[in-house]
């Protein structure tokens, strides 16, 4: 499905130059994984939609700023998609908060990757992960994955919003331990 | 790094930052290498979370409402002068994506020459800026005059939304200082009007915010411009 790296370089600097077509294959090999991404965070089509349109003409005005050494291109078009879809929910408030997800689930998802992602450095996340307290790992996956806000996080483990934020820097920081030492 | 600001660098990789902090985050990702790198190693060592993720295909009529977009685009309806200058804004930040905030204030105050030159009063100009879109606000303080402008060089506001301008002083709340819809609109505030105004660590940021602006009264929607205040020359 997602083509391998060297194909989505040669992709994102034809749509740098404006080349229609490598914009055109780009969106083609790379909207199934960030519709996803953007879904997941959405939950509602329509919203999801209109955050993955965002998501594509940004890529299409921006795509010279890409830099190699800031991470691979499925990474750099991920992130936009992330951060467009997170902009377009915390700007409604009508989207139902997804109360029933938790951390575990992702963490499974992860071992079934096979594309995309560096096997080594996904599996030394899921390790990581693996061993952060429960509450800390789901506040970290559930920001990351559904783009829940300190609030909806408060409301969904039933805590006051700094309890939140500390658990969130703690998990922060434990991970970033581990993944230091797994590096 | 305080252990203050890599928590921030990693609640803005997260997301979960509110319009203040996601404002202070912005700055520092533009003004501090070593805070830039931070936010780096969250990007690339989050990113596999995204790797387990079944892929959706999105709905055919998608790709021409995109391509529909990418013609139109904001600059097809601003007039001809303000295409020129968001097209020599775009080079201008491509130039200067990785030199300080200063030195590209310093840029921009060159480029806008005369206007800023030439008068004793001290003067701070701040440009609104961001990692993302192609948009830019410039924010003068004259204390002269004693006037702050904010003027939208290549920004517009998302339909039925507003841009709106925060005066966010060092350690206090965002304070709102008007809303900014089209590219060419401008704000004048006194700066009497705005209490314990201080240009040093001053920061001034554009949320999206309802039409009209932030029904609160503090900032509700995402940050979409930001940028410090630098003395001009």
């Amino acid at each position: 499905m997602l083509a391998n790296t060297a194909e989505l370089q040669r992709l994102l600097t034809g749509t740098a130059t404006g080349k229609r077509d490598a914009f055109r294959s780009l969106y083609a090999a790379t909207s199934p994984k960030l519709y996803a991404i953007v879904l997941r965070i959405c939950r509602e089509p329509g919203l999801a939609q209109d955050a993955l349109q965002e998501t594509y003409l940004k890529v299409w005005t921006r795509a010279e700023r890409f830099r190699a050494e800031e991470g691979s291109p499925a990474s750099w078009l991920a992130a936009i998609a992330r951060n467009t879809a997170i902009d377009a929910v915390r700007r409604r408030t009508d989207v139902a908060l997804g109360m029933d997800e938790e951390g575990k689930s992702v963490i499974e998802e992860m071992a079934m990757a096979t594309e995309g992602a560096d096997v080594i450095d996904v599996q030394a996340l899921r390790h990581c992960l693996s061993g952060l307290e429960e509450k800390q790992r789901d506040c970290v996956v559930l920001a990351y994955c559904w783009g829940s806000s300190r609030e909806e996080l408060a409301e969904k483990f039933d805590r006051p919003v700094g309890t939140i934020k500390t658990w969130l820097h703690r998990g922060l920081a434990n991970l970033k331990a581990c993944l230091g030492a797994a590096a | 790094m305080t252990d203050e600001q890599r928590a921030l660098a990693g609640e803005y990789v997260l997301g979960t930052l509110d319009a203040a902090e996601r404002a202070e985050a912005e700055r520092l990702v533009h003004t501090d290498a070593a805070f830039a790198a931070e936010v780096r190693m969250w990007r690339r060592r989050l990113d596999p979370l995204n790797a387990g993720i079944a892929p959706v295909a999105p709905p055919p009529g998608l790709w021409s409402r995109i391509e529909a977009g990418m013609d139109e685009g904001p600059a097809a309806t601003a007039p001809g002068m303000v295409v020129e200058l968001r097209r020599r804004v775009g080079i201008w930040r491509t130039a200067t994506i990785a030199v300080t905030a200063l030195a590209a204030a310093l840029a921009l105050t060159l480029f806008l020459g005369p206007q800023l030159r030439g008068t004793a009063a001290e003067q701070y100009v701040a440009v609104l800026d961001s990692a993302e879109g192609p948009t830019a606000i410039l924010v003068e303080v004259d204390a002269g005059t004693g006037i702050v402008t904010a003027t939208s060089i290549a920004a517009v506001a998302p339909a039925d939304r507003s841009l709106e301008l925060w005066y966010i002083g060092d350690g206090q709340r965002p304070r709102s200082l008007g809303v900014l819809d089209a590219v060419g609109s401008r704000i004048e505030v006194a700066i009497a009007d705005i209490p314990d105004f201080s240009p040093a660590g001053a920061i001034f940021a554009i949320t999206d915010e309802p039409r009209g602006g932030s029904p609160t009264g503090d900032p509700t929607g995402p940050v979409v411009l930001v940028g410090g205040l630098v003395r001009a020359l």
